[in-house]
């Protein structure tokens, strides 16, 4: 009897984790990557975009290595917030590894970086889709978020 | 503990990003559309990827998309 009703039960469940894994590409979620060693400026940042936003999926890296990892295991976001200063591997790294992949180099990037000298600036400019200084605005950033999804078609196509 | 030392600071520039400022400078790139930075951009690091060095790879990529303004 208990084996008969555990079968009964398992087409229900493979149905709800089907519903669940393919949530985000029936709800068309945007689903941004956060690559920063800072861990209060991750949860700062993922609470306030999830927040403000039901459709953000935030994940979270503290360097730039866990980032390529995360994109090796085919968990390509459609955009990245990414730092500059991080352990193991920095921003600058991460971002040539984006640009020598074909199927990451058009990730639409946003550095996010404390830095303000000339070097920084510069190559940010050059580098990044945009370049948010720290401490940032997050309605500023949000806006930002949503012109770039909207251009690269991730935000309205539905 | 080497391996939390942090990373990307102004002292640790790579020699990449420092050429290509200095080639990026020289130019007059507020001119350029948003699709031409991409391709400057996309030129660069196809030349860093082929072994040309920052500097040449900066100066051939603005040769290229010079001649799409």
């Amino acid at each position: 009897m208990v084996s008969s009703q555990k079968m009964q039960l398992k087409k229900p469940l493979k149905l709800f984790h089907v519903l669940v894994n393919n949530n985000c590409e029936v709800r068309k979620m945007k689903k941004i990557m956060i690559v920063d060693d800072d861990q209060n400026i991750i949860q700062t940042l993922k609470q306030s975009l999830e927040y403000m936003d039901a459709d953000y999926k935030v994940t979270c890296t503290s360097n730039g290595m866990q980032c390529l990892e995360l994109l090796k295991n085919n968990e390509i976001p459609d955009l990245i917030l990414l730092d500059i200063m991080m352990p193991k591997m920095d921003g600058w790294e991460t971002f040539k590894n984006l640009q020598e992949n074909p199927l990451w180099k058009n990730i639409p990037v946003f550095f996010l970086t404390a830095r303000t000298d000339r070097v920084a600036k510069n190559a940010v400019d050059f580098l990044a889709v945009e370049y948010i200084q720290k401490p940032y605005d997050i309605e500023d950033l949000k806006i930002r978020i949503n012109k770039v999804l909207k251009n690269t078609g991730n935000i309205g196509k539905e | 503990m080497e391996t939390n030392k942090l990373l990307g600071t102004k002292e640790q520039d790579p020699e990449w990003i420092k050429e290509l400022v200095e080639g990026y400078l020289q130019r007059d790139i507020n001119t350029l559309s948003d699709y031409q930075k991409k391709m400057l951009r996309d030129q660069y690091f196809d030349y860093l990827r082929d072994g040309f060095k920052p500097k040449d790879a900066i100066e051939k990529a603005f040769k290229i998309v010079s001649c799409f303004s």
